[in-house]
């Protein structure tokens, strides 16, 4: 799907550092409404730190992000508003673990947006029912396998409703036999339409599902496009070298 | 070397004990409750607050870790009536032993408090969930889960230490006591069965501890 109008998210020249070490440096890209981008490259290339950019979990040095027109890097912006529309999932769940999985769910939007609790508990069950858990609601976290634990993960940040979704190596950290089933989820938010950007390591599923591959290098965006052309056909000696790592 | 003991004097005096032994459970349970409330408090501003006020409360622990509860209790009691601020021996024991549990359990508590992943606190802000929302959600719940063993094992330890109260002749269980000696001359006797109160005490305090953890952490998961 092509960008319509204003993207969803900008970021421009953003600048990120720790201490001396630039992580980012001079990252530029649009997601439109409807996107799927998935952002690949070696670990340390910048590409969690990115994403953690766009829900303003990390603060930049330089540059901008934009979020629906809202400039995430200012300092007057109200941040907790803004992540009320980003969902991220992380790669090690973060589920809280003194909660069941109904808690767990309907925590923010009890909070955050002062839903009733036989509500909150309907919201829970329905987004559990969209990623195949709904006899889970009432499981504590270390009862469910890896693979179930994103899911309910995923499920979270489903329930408040999001404009855009990241995902950060939200596979890595799995056993590979329950890959299958976390990502199975992420193609049928998909095809509903969700905007999503994730950080990925799982190529096959990115040529599959992603409109945009972002393949990141030395803290920049080092060669993007249509993601089945560009995995296809790498214009980058970099890419090529990691893809043919990768894919080996 | 041979003594016969001889209880019948101490056990005479035995409503003295139970009016001290009462005195010395006030003081242990509004010493825990005020210990705590200080220590959650210190702990966050320790751990969350802003530079100044994370700075004052280290200054506040350090001096109180620092210094003898005895000294601390003197300038509270003796000291402070200089400045204007007289307080009954009951009062003033009180203020003293919660300024002093509150230092200890600001420590225990900060130390719970850190030992929560980074990412547990970014998840809830990546809910859109406010600071106040992340500590009283998120945090506190594990936290206190991890630190109760120190914090239970910190309170019996204040439990024991009220004995100091009496040097400024607040009426607890070893005032009770050393009363009880100067009338009957019977030191062993009467030490003795003190001992023996504060050490079913102890053992009382501990068995409840594990019964609070029980019930309220055991069927949470881990």
């Amino acid at each position: 799907m092509a960008p319509t109008e204003q993207p969803l998210v900008e970021l421009q020249d953003v600048v990120k550092r720790y201490g001396t070490h630039t992580v980012l440096n001079g990252v530029s890209l649009a997601v439109g409404k409807g996107e799927i981008i998935a952002i690949i490259g070696r670990s340390g290339s910048g590409k969690s730190t990115m994403l953690r950019c766009v829900n303003g979990l990390e603060p930049i040095q330089g540059g901008s992000v934009r979020f629906e027109g809202t400039t995430v890097n200012d300092p007057g912006t109200d941040l907790r508003k803004l992540r009320q529309h980003v969902g991220i999932v992380f790669q090690s769940f973060n589920l809280f673990p003194h909660l069941t999985v109904e808690k767990n769910i309907t925590l923010a939007p009890k909070v955050v947006k002062g839903m009733a609790p036989a509500e909150a508990r309907a919201l829970a069950g329905r987004v559990l029912a969209k990623v195949g858990l709904a006899e889970k609601i009432d499981a504590w976290p270390d009862q469910l396998s890896g693979g179930q634990q994103q899911r309910v993960a995923i499920a979270r940040s489903l329930a408040m409703q999001p404009t855009l979704m990241l995902f950060d190596e939200i596979t890595s950290a799995l056993d590979p036999e329950l890959v299958g089933e976390v990502l199975k989820t992420l193609e049928e938010m998909a095809a509903e339409g969700m905007t999503m950007m994730l950080v990925t390591h799982e190529i096959g599923f990115a040529r599959k599902v992603a409109d945009r591959v972002v393949f990141m290098h030395e803290g920049r965006i080092w060669e993007e496009g249509p993601a089945a052309d560009t995995l296809a056909r790498p214009r980058t000696p970099e890419l090529e070298t990691f893809l043919s790592a990768v894919l080996h | 070397m041979s003594y016969s003991f001889q209880f019948r004097d101490v056990f005479a005096a035995s409503d003295f004990l139970l009016d001290g032994l009462i005195l010395t459970l006030e003081l242990s349970l509004v010493t825990m409750i005020a210990g705590l409330i200080i220590g959650m408090g210190g702990a966050a501003a320790r751990v969350y607050g802003p530079r100044p006020l994370a700075r004052a409360v280290a200054v506040y622990v350090e001096a109180i870790r620092n210094t003898p509860l005895i000294v601390q209790l003197f300038l509270i009691f003796f000291g402070l009536p200089s400045a204007g601020v007289k307080l009954d021996a009951d009062t003033a024991a009180m203020v003293a032993l919660s300024i002093n549990l509150g230092a200890y359990t600001v420590e225990i508590v900060r130390a719970g408090l850190e030992a929560i992943p980074r990412s547990q606190i970014e998840a809830g802000q990546s809910l859109g969930l406010s600071a106040l929302q992340i500590f009283r959600y998120v945090v506190i719940f594990p936290a206190l889960r991890l630190m109760f063993p120190s914090l239970a094992s910190q309170f019996v330890l204040m439990m024991l230490a009220t004995s100091v109260v009496s040097q400024i002749s607040a009426q607890d269980l070893f005032q009770a006591a050393s009363i009880i000696q100067s009338r009957t001359f019977r030191d062993f006797e009467v030490y003795a069965v003190v001992a023996g109160v504060y050490l079913a005490l102890a053992l009382l305090f501990r068995l409840l501890f594990a019964g609070l953890y029980h019930v309220i952490f055991a069927r949470r998961s881990r």
